[in-house]
């Protein structure tokens, strides 16, 4: 990893074009002979892939991807990653016993997709044996690559792999008396990804990345009076041994220059070399419980505990050595150093239980109309603590004498133990009140009404035990921050079904969210979408809006400059959101062999919030608390609109040939022609574009042979320009250098020629 | 402006409830097409019906030959072979009733029970007869789904789903068409495509630049969400224990962390992230953290004297417009109540 902007504009050719070329002319070949063969192909047997009593079908698809591509390598990476090659693009394997009821399995299924292959792919395996067992695994690999450089000053990509897998098997599943299930799920994480650190400067390091998770379960489902009731009981244990480091000497980034402009060239601050191991483990042991019964067809009655409790511990040493300066307590800042060594030694712990219920009742008082109500309590209580000790040992660069901050020597060191202590609680309650009202086979509509109370209280406890000078340590420092709100909010859902091939259906809810927690105060929202449904003839159109308008009201605390004097009272803010999404999608199947489906979605979102613009007073210099700061009130504007746009057709024109062609089609325009123009506003917005046609053919060579040739392309088009930022690109400055070339576009183009053979084996032939 | 306001809410109002009026009107079906019929009231065949009357699926296949021959792969026809279910009516009759008076007179629709002119709840309940119980489906009948008369058999096939035809499709992303045996849990087709044919607005963020791999098939609808409803918003699953869904995967997230970022736990994940797609590499519901950050932070320049150019945070600059270039650990940090290590 290096500080430097990954920003590679280049040109790859196709590549392995002598393996594509070759796999398609061994694929021609294949085709011509075997079409001139056809007719004299035997017959399979009468019951093909019976072999031992069971029935074998599958099919497994591979065959060679190209890649022509120019533009950036690695927006394109970030987004698809799909590389040429030989790859096996899908398979299936389902073996069952030819009697329906096998010794072992009823049905044993194996599929993969993208394995290995792919930068994400499956596999999934399904066996069952009616009235003994069903297991069910999946198991999932996906490479995640990310060099953006538009965004953390391009100081966090990454090029991490996960794996993740769930084994879950249930024992005499149709029993509803006494079933049993087990399941293990496991988690693995690793490769590498950008983080940053910030020690007198803020600098870009490498985290190596190692982290494991797993956990066992197993619980039973029984019935008792009546009652069907569920235990789940399980274990989760997780390790993360991710270790950090700067391996040579690095500017921090008040030094750098990103895209032509440089943050602070006079302030150059270099770390030599960090190291980080920052271990923590814990573990999660829980229980569900569950309870359900439906009274004389009329009153169901649903319940559910949850209790969790998750433990962690954790060790982090640094040892950083750098060029630069230390800031005391006393504020003063040192002279500049030879940092040869500051480490950090930090232990702790944490913990959080957790427990959770939910009692859910639905009466139904007619046929048609039904009366419910939820009742949910959350709560949790965090609490950590992390004993930080840090000691440096330091030389001045001017005498090369041991840097000790005024203390007389022995010791050469200046070193400081702080112990901190956290708590972080929540407990809520929501009841929802419903009532369903299913006025006929035309309309049925509910109107619904929940309260939520909700108390958060976070209490911190900070303890010097060693001063850096030796001074004697100041007392603890509390604090406790308690916040109590309620929240209303009304709802409505219709269902209305004006003909039998028509469906309307519309939903609303108003009121306050019980979700905003930062503010600690209500958040107001309307959402109301409205969705149709058309079957008419062979066409089916679908329509659907929504609207949702969010309202965030906070209010500022007095901006002050150093000596205390208020230069901005407080004032009341507020962040309005307000999103619009308008969907439409027409399917039409002339026949079954023939399918279109096309489909248009708007989403608009705006988000516009107050907030505070620090100024020079003397404008030849950065805004400083001290004596040269004023404050403007400004405020900040993110746009999106983005159309979507897609056709998908497929269909078999002939009986031995199908074909599928797809386009799709993003345009984010972003905050269209809006410019920031004024000192106080903020304007941004991440326009793009993006074009995906593809096609697809296929060819039935035989029972058993299918010759698929296909095309993919993707076209990538940032539209990030000057003046979709602040204009303001430079403390101290509302001059754009003329050599600043930020924001730099990331796009790309690929084309992905691909052909493939899919086998079929076994009875699945047959059918075909 | 008040007055005017109030008439024109007036008016918007007046207007819906006639529209409404009119669309449940009969007069409204006459002129668009067949009306639904009101269904009579589940006939209580089930509840009046001796063991007699039970004469088992065998004797529905001379008619309902094509429903037989799929319906005989299904999990449902091999409940025959399980012990537990040796005394409980099976096969057809288990949902449709007792067969024999519709044997006698197939052409009288009321002795047996058809579900073609009965509402999605009414279907479902049939459905909830046996699922119930189960932890996933407790709550179907207080879910998104229920409410909005989207039933069992708008998602599932009770009799048995057919094998796919030869249809093809994308080479990178889950078609409609599958390939070999059926989708499982008798789904009508593969999960992704069923549903966002109702959830068409998702579809488009599936198509961001950044996504979860759920269109690529890496991922399902059902890792995340439970169609069959659920005490969590938006029938959200839980991961583990009372943890989201989203740190069964994400493990590095889960904490606790000495110093929590506290929407996280107190809020969840989505209070910052779009899990279908955006255009930020993290999933983040602005593709530029800093307008999302300070959707909350709205009075970060009210730190004088902490910023790294010993300033305030003064958005303006390309170094604290990247929030997180600082901030790096904003999940939680165990060493730094700002999030720095």
């Amino acid at each position: 990893m290096t500080n430097k902007i990954i920003r590679k504009i280049g040109k790859v050719v196709m590549r392995n074009k002598i393996l594509f070329i070759g796999f398609s002319v061994i694929s021609l070949i294949f085709t011509t002979t075997d079409l001139r063969a056809q007719t004299a192909t035997p017959t399979p047997s009468d019951q093909p892939g019976n072999r031992s009593g069971y029935t074998v079908a599958s099919s497994i698809e591979f065959g060679v991807r190209g890649l022509r591509f120019d533009g950036s390598d690695e927006k394109f990476r970030s987004d698809l990653n799909y590389r040429p090659g030989f790859r096996i693009w899908d398979s299936s394997f389902t073996i069952k016993p030819v009697n329906e009821n096998g010794k072992v399995f009823d049905t044993l299924q194996i599929k993969t997709s993208g394995w290995g292959a792919d930068p994400s792919g499956f596999i999934r395996i399904g066996m069952d044996k009616t009235g003994a067992y069903k297991f069910d695994a999946t198991i999932r690999q996906i490479k995640l690559i990310n060099r953006v450089s538009n965004l953390a000053l391009g100081y966090h990509p990454s090029n991490t792999d996960r794996t993740m897998g769930d084994f879950d098997v249930t024992l005499f599943p149709e029993r509803e008396e006494f079933r049993l299930r087990f399941g293990m799920s496991f988690n693995k994480a690793g490769g590498t990804r950008g983080s940053s650190t910030r020690t007198r400067d803020v600098f870009p390091i490498v985290e190596e990345l190692n982290s494991d998770a797993g956990d066992l379960r197993a619980g039973f489902d029984t019935k008792l009076l009546g009652f069907k009731l569920t235990l789940t009981g399980g274990l989760r244990r997780f390790d993360d041994l991710g270790a950090f480091f700067i391996r040579s000497r690095q500017v921090g980034v008040a030094g750098s220059c990103f895209f032509g402009i440089c943050i602070s060239p006079t302030d150059v601050n270099f770390i030599n070399r960090l190291e980080r191991r920052n271990p923590t483990s814990g573990d999660t042991e829980y229980g569900i419980f569950t309870i359900n019964r439906t009274f004389a067809e009329k009153l169901d009655l649903t319940g559910r505990f949850i209790y969790s409790q998750t433990n962690s511990k954790f060790s982090i040493a640094d040892n950083i050595n750098y060029d630069g300066q230390i800031r005391l307590p006393t504020g003063v800042t040192s002279p500049a150093l030879f940092v040869d060594a500051n480490l950090f030694d930090i232990a702790g712990r944490s913990k959080r239980p957790q427990s959770r219920g939910d009692i859910g009742l639905t009466y139904a008082v007619t046929e048609k109309i039904r009366f419910s109500n939820t009742f949910t309590f959350d709560q949790f209580t965090s609490f950590g603590d992390s004993n930080v000790y840090e000691s440096v040992t330091a030389r001045v660069q001017s005498t090369g004498l041991p840097y000790t901050g005024g203390l007389p020597q022995p010791p050469n060191y200046l070193d400081t133990r702080t112990i901190y202590w956290r708590q972080h609680n929540l407990k809520r309650f929501t009841n929802t009140v419903e009532a369903d009202f299913q006025v006929n086979n035309r309309l049925g509509f509910s109107i619904g009404y929940r309260f939520t109370h909700r108390k958060v209280g976070i209490g911190l406890r900070n303890q010097a035990v060693k001063d850096l000078l030796n001074r004697p340590v100041a007392a603890p420092t509390f604090s406790v921050d308690e916040e109590e709100n309620s929240a209303n909010i009304f709802l409505f859902g219709a269902k209305i079904k004006p003909t039998s091939n028509w469906t309307i259906y519309t939903k609303g809810e108003h009121g306050s969210a019980d979700n905003a927690f930062v503010r600690l105060a209500n958040h107001d929202y309307t959402n109301v979408s409205v969705k149709s449904n058309l079957n008419y003839g062979k066409f089916t159109f679908n329509v659907s809006g929504s609207i949702r308008n969010n309202e965030n009201p906070s209010r500022t605390a007095d901006y002050r400059n150093s000596s205390g004097a208020i230069i901005l009272p407080a004032f009341d803010i507020i962040a309005n959101v307000r999103t619009r999404v308008f969907s439409t999608s027409v399917d039409y199947v002339p026949d079954p062999r023939w399918t279109l489906s096309t489909g248009y979605t708007y989403n608009y979102l705006s988000s516009k919030t107050d907030t505070v613009v620090p100024l020079s007073l003397n404008a030849s210099l950065p805004p400083n608390p001290v004596g040269n700061l004023g404050f403007l009130r400004g405020f900040s504007e993110f746009f999106m609109k983005d159309n979507y746009f897609f056709v998908d057709l497929s269909g078999q024109p002939t009986k031995r040939v199908s074909l599928y062609a797809s386009y799709r089609y993003n345009n984010d325009k972003g905050q269209g022609s809006r410019a920031a123009t004024l000192m106080e506003r903020f304007l941004s917005s991440y326009p793009f574009k993006s074009h995906t046609p593809e096609f697809r053919l296929a060819i039935k060579l035989t029972r058993n042979l299918d010759w698929n040739l296909g095309y993919q392309y993707h076209n990538y088009n940032e539209k990030l320009q000057f003046g979709y930022f602040p204009y303001n690109e430079l403390i101290n400055t509302n001059v754009i250098p003329a050599n600043a070339t930020y924001p730099t576009n990331q796009n790309y183009r690929a084309h992905m020629p691909y052909t493939s053979l899919r086998f079929y084996f076994g009875g699945g032939a047959e059918d075909r | 402006m008040a007055s005017n306001k109030i008439l024109k809410v007036g008016m918007l109002t007046t207007f819906s409830i006639l529209v409404l009026a009119w669309v449940i009107s009969p007069t409204f079906s006459t002129a668009l097409g067949e009306a639904v019929e009101d269904v009579a009231p589940i006939p209580e065949l089930i509840a009046n019906a001796s063991p007699d009357d039970y004469v088992g699926s065998d004797s529905c296949m001379a008619c309902h030959e094509d429903q037989f021959k799929k319906f005989k792969s299904t999990k449902h026809a091999s409940l025959k072979d399980v012990p537990s279910w040796k005394d409980k009516v099976q096969g057809c009759e288990s949902c449709h009733g007792p067969g024999k008076a519709h044997l006698e007179d197939a052409t009288d629709l009321t002795k047996i029970i058809s579900f073609k002119n009965k509402n999605s709840k009414q279907i479902s309940e049939t459905c909830m007869t046996c699922h119930a119980g189960k932890e996933s489906h407790n709550n179907f009948r207080r879910g998104e789904h229920w409410r909005n008369n989207v039933g069992c058999t708008d998602c599932h096939s009770a009799h048995g789903t057919p094998p796919e035809n030869s249809g093809v499709g994308s080479a990178t992303l889950i078609g409609r068409s599958f390939k070999g045996e059926p989708p499982p849990a008798m789904l009508k087709s593969n999960e992704q495509q069923l549903c966002i044919a109702c959830h068409t607005e998702v579809k488009s963020h599936f198509n961001k630049p950044f996504r979860h791999k759920v269109m690529e098939g890496a991922m399902k609808c059902s890792d995340c969400h439970n169609a069959h409803g659920g005490f969590e918003s938006k029938q959200a699953k839980l991961g583990i224990g009372a943890d989201a869904s989203c740190v069964k995967c994400h493990a590095d997230k889960q904490g606790p962390f000495v110093f929590e970022h506290a929407p996280m736990k107190t809020e969840g994940c989505s209070a910052c992230h779009t899990p279908h797609g955006s255009a930020n590499p993290r999933l983040l519901k602005r593709p530029q953290v800093r307008q999302l950050c300070i959707e909350c932070h709205s009075g970060i320049t009210e730190q004088l004297s902490d910023g790294p150019t010993g300033g305030p945070h003064d958005q303006k600059t390309l170094l604290q417009r990247n929030c997180t270039a600082c901030h790096s650990r904003i999940h939680g940090s165990n060493s730094s109540n700002v999030f720095f290590r």
